[in-house]
């Protein structure tokens, strides 16, 4: 049989890279994901080794060493690096656990939005009609919805725990995961490769789930890490307002919002919480701008 | 009107854009000279630079391209040396306008025609507004708009395509300027709409003794509309000289291989000679022959050093060729005759019933249900073996029928059979064993998350064929059917050209031995020398694999060469079917005839075009009667009072949807 080979690439080597050695060599030379991988990642080890990492036990006070000042400066001591807070505990340790809910809160939360608002999301989009219409309802009110007041009023209603504080702000959040996913299914929908798709047999799941929901991904990456910080931000919020996570646990939240109280002589109590919450919310934004760059078709070349 | 006044003249124009990867020499020393009146097409594929040369000439490059010329002089004045505000008020819009491809989105939508005309010429303070609206007026009739005092309140999304490109051509005309450049300005058109903008132009052309210059990618366009051609290579004009002798003698080994690529459409469909490869990347110096690497001609000083530009009196070509050894060249286009299969009447494979597809349309949720008839009572037998040719402009409901026959999309009424069983009942996994689809646009129709392998392999997957080891086995062997070195198989599409995708999607289609596919649009998308290899494979795949083609398609080239049975479709309905041979050569129905003197021809010959409109009736807004009525030349009041039906033509084998059949086959001998 005649047929032209297409003599377009090099005829070097035999075989391209494997996608898995291409995708890795990508992600190593992606600053951004690099960085925020290091953070996040760094963010975790703490997470996990806190028991081992904490020179104090956090919770223990001691009225004698009250609010005592960072290290560096006057009258701190390096038994206390970051001083302690109004009831003598050390605040260093206090940091280290807090990493642990905030972590928690953070996924945990941005996880359960993630999968109501794809879920509904990609539905709503694929399948159209009065499926769409209904989505598109629960939306509305949920938008219409006054969110700090209702996530206040059912913490108060069920009671509050770390695993309440992240389903309610999780069921509050997954209204731009819907958007998105929705509207980028509407697209996908019309697009040959989802004719393709049903004219070679796939059943609907099938295409959901190799053709649609890998297309969304990034988008998908791109709001998880926006909705991490959210989700942390929120976590503050409501344990500021004293229905988040209950005192005594260390929760960066919960210390900013005891710390405020002697924010004028003692900014370091905020400060502190306030820069690991940054840096989190940066490290999370970071590493899923990189993720969607590495992962995305547009990215290899 | 005609003057020997040189209107531009350009010297070793460069248009260098940077890239994260280095400077792109996007256009390299090109030069181009117009007499007033005089029209040059510049020819060349996608990535040729004959779109960078025209914004080039119209500043309309992004800012951080380098543009440099030795001289640019339009009707005597130095281009090259003017600030960008003095060209933007003097010569932009006035001694040079321009005419988009796509006219869908070159006018503003919230602005009216008149407003966005006369804003043209009271911009500058050239004509008063009222004398800029009678122009306006003028313009619109002059290019054939109806009505034209009212539609000068209207917007755009009131007009259809091919009324907007007219009034892009009567906006460019406002100013009365010296030169016009047209970019593509027929591609997104229909056939009918095509020659009737062609012949607009070549008209004004004369009328106004403007010079032109016309960019293409399609050969038999320029033939019958320009006097000089210029065909563009990989930045490069290679090949200049007038209309006549570029086309019929060729002398550059890229000229040549173009026009044998294309499928023509007067004789015995040979196998078409197809230029292997894609046009190389242009970062950094070209110290080479840019077209070294696709040549069938190549010699080693090609690669190493630029060719001499020989100049042959009024024409000359940059190849290290001399005419002599061109005109020793075996030809381009391999003597291959290949004609369609032709294949028993008998061995139905696919057979359409009475197919109807109607749409309720609605404007709001308040406003009255209105049907769209789509398809109407449309019955086709495909044949085992054949290649059966679906032809129809847009709008006349091709694609509707290919999503149907597929079984993607149910019917309103009628039937679909598949090897005697009806579709809707079928199995989805038998049936896509069957039948499989090749879409339009291969950089839509494969899924750009997954690899090649996989894209090619996701059947056997879906029908759970085979283990991991076997698939990849079938993925290797049919990638090697079709062309595809198996090294690609890691590659995501993006990393691939056009024409290596399509064959993806011709790879997958197979994966599965269908007995038939059904391509719609398989080479659209494509450049000319990429249909050409497309073309060619799917003939040989059929040739050797038995395959049955249902082809969809708009480009009665592709037909000519490929098809073995036609069937005309027109605002959903068949209004023609019979062998290629008959239909191609003596149409029955007025708008086949209409659509066939339409298509334009490499001869350049111009044919007497057939009588009708190029104005197509509203779908949700029917003529009584036949369709084509509003058309038709040869309209009597009896095609009005009653729908036809398709039934044998009678003076040819065809079944013709016209009543006056005889009338019209005694008018076309």
């Amino acid at each position: 049989m005649s047929v032209e080979t297409d003599p377009q690439l090099l005829p070097e080597d035999v075989l391209a890279p494997s996608p898995r050695s291409q995708l890795l060599h990508r992600a190593l030379s992606h600053k951004g994901l690099l960085i925020g991988g290091f953070i996040v990642g760094t963010l975790i080890l703490v997470a996990l080794f806190a028991p081992l990492l904490a020179p104090h036990d956090p919770y223990a006070q001691s009225l004698a060493k009250r609010l005592l000042p960072p290290a560096w400066e006057a009258g701190g001591t390096w038994d206390h690096i970051l001083g302690t807070d109004q009831v003598g505990r050390d605040y260093l340790s206090r940091l280290i656990y807090g990493t642990q809910v905030s972590l928690i809160i953070g996924f945990g939360a941005a996880s359960v939005g993630l999968v109501i608002g794809v879920t509904l999301g990609v539905c709503a989009g694929y399948f159209g009609g009065w499926i769409d219409t209904v989505v598109s309802f629960v939306l509305t009110a949920q938008l219409a919805l006054p969110g700090l007041l209702l996530a206040m009023a059912l913490v108060f209603i069920i009671g509050p725990s770390v695993w309440v504080v992240i389903g309610i702000i999780g069921v509050l959040h997954w209204t731009y995961y819907l958007v998105v996913t929705r509207s980028a299914t509407q697209r996908l929908k019309s697009q040959d490769f989802v004719a393709a798709a049903n004219a070679m047999g796939a059943s609907r799941w099938q295409v959901l789930r190799s053709e649609i929901l890998p297309n969304v991904s990034s988008q998908i990456i791109v709001i998880f890490t926006f909705e991490l910080g959210i989700a942390i931000l929120a976590e503050s919020s409501l344990s500021f307002l004293g229905v988040g996570i209950q005192p005594p646990i260390p929760s960066w939240g919960l210390m900013i919002a005891e710390g405020k109280q002697a924010l004028f002589f003692r900014p370091s109590l905020v400060l502190f919480p306030g820069l690991m919450l940054f840096l989190l919310v940066i490290g999370a934004n970071l590493l899923g701008d990189g993720l969607r760059d590495v992962t995305s078709p547009q990215g290899r070349n | 009107m005609l003057d020997n006044r040189t209107i531009l003249s350009v010297r070793d124009l460069e248009v260098v854009l940077p890239t994260p990867a280095g400077p792109l020499r996007a256009v390299r020393s090109t030069s181009l000279d117009l007499k007033a009146g005089e029209a040059i097409g510049i020819v060349g594929e996608s990535g040729s630079g004959k779109s960078m040369t025209a914004l080039a000439l119209m500043r309309l490059l992004p800012r951080n391209a380098q543009v440099k010329a030795e001289a640019i002089t339009l009707c005597g004045d130095r281009l090259g040396t003017m600030s960008d505000r003095q060209f933007a008020n003097e010569v932009a819009g006035q001694k040079v306008s321009m005419i988009f491809q796509e006219p869908m989105t070159s006018l503003n939508p919230v602005y009216s025609i008149g407003r966005q005309m006369t804003e043209a010429a009271t911009r500058i303070g050239r004509l008063s507004q009222a004398a800029a609206h009678d122009r306006a007026i003028e313009l619109l009739a002059k290019v054939g708009i109806p009505d034209p005092a009212g539609r000068l309140q209207q917007f755009p999304h009131q007009l259809s395509g091919g009324q907007r490109q007219r009034v892009m051509i009567a906006m460019a005309l406002m100013n009365e300027p010296d030169l016009i450049i047209a970019d593509e300005p027929t591609t997104a058109l229909d056939v009918t709409v095509q020659a009737q903008i062609m012949d607009l132009l070549a008209d004004l052309r004369r009328e106004f003794g403007m010079a032109m210059i016309l960019i293409t990618h399609d050969l038999a366009v320029v033939a019958s509309t320009v006097d000089k051609v210029a065909v563009m290579y990989g930045g490069e004009i290679v090949e200049q000289g007038s209309c006549d002798e570029v086309l019929h003698h060729p002398l550059h080994p890229y000229t040549r291989g173009l026009l044998a690529s294309a499928p023509k459409i007067s004789d015995v469909p040979r196998r078409l000679g197809a230029i292997p490869g894609i046009v190389p990347s242009l970062i950094g110096d070209v110290t080479y022959c840019v077209f070294a690497s696709r040549c069938p001609q190549a010699r080693a000083e090609c690669r190493s050093q630029r060719p001499p530009l020989r100049e042959l009196g009024a024409r000359n070509y940059a190849c290290v060729l001399t005419p002599e050894e061109v005109a020793a060249l075996p030809p381009a286009q391999p003597e291959i005759e290949m004609p369609p299969l032709k294949a028993a009447p008998d061995a139905v494979l696919m057979q359409g019933r009475g197919i109807e597809k109607v749409f309720d349309i609605k404007r709001s949720i308040f406003a009255r249900t209105r049907q769209l008839h789509a398809l109407e009572d449309v019955s086709i037998d495909i044949r085992r073996g054949e290649t059966f040719a679906l032809v129809g402009e847009s709008g006349s409901g091709k694609t509707t029928l290919a999503k149907i026959l597929l079984g993607l999309n149910p019917a309103t009424n009628g039937q679909v059979l598949l090897e005697g069983e009806p579709i809707a009942a079928m199995d989805r996994l038998k049936r896509a064993r069957l039948m499989q689809p090749i879409f339009q646009d291969p950089y839509s129709s494969l899924n750009p998350r997954h690899t090649i392998a996989r894209l090619i392999g996701r059947p056997l997957e879906i029908h759970g064929i085979g283990d991991a080891q076997s698939r990849e086995a079938a993925v290797v062997e049919v990638m090697e059917r079709v062309g595809l070195p198996s090294r690609v198989m890691h590659n995501y599409p993006n990393q691939m050209s056009g024409g290596q995708r399509q064959r993806v999607a011709i790879a997958r289609a197979l994966v599965m031995k269908p007995a038939l596919l059904v391509c719609d649009e398989p080479t659209s998308a494509l450049d000319v020398s990429v249909q050409a290899q497309i073309l060619n494979l799917l003939s040989d795949l059929q040739r050797d694999l038995g395959l049955t083609y249902l082809l969809i398609t708009h480009d009665i080239g592709v037909v000519h060469q490929v098809a073995s049975r036609i069937a005309v479709m027109y605002l959903g309905q068949i209004v023609e079917m019979g062998d290629a041979t008959d239909v191609l050569a003596a149409p029955r129905h007025p708008y086949t005839q209409l659509l066939l003197s339409s298509v334009p021809e490499l001869d350049g010959i111009s044919k007497p075009r057939r009588p009708g409109s190029a104005i197509v009736s509203n779908p949700l807004d029917l003529p009584p009667g036949c369709r084509f009525s509003e058309r038709c030349a040869y309209v009597v009041d009896a095609c009005r009072a009653q729908m036809p039906e398709l039934r044998p033509a009678h003076a040819g084998p065809q079944l013709t949807r016209c009543i006056r059949d005889e009338v019209v086959t005694h008018d076309l001998s």
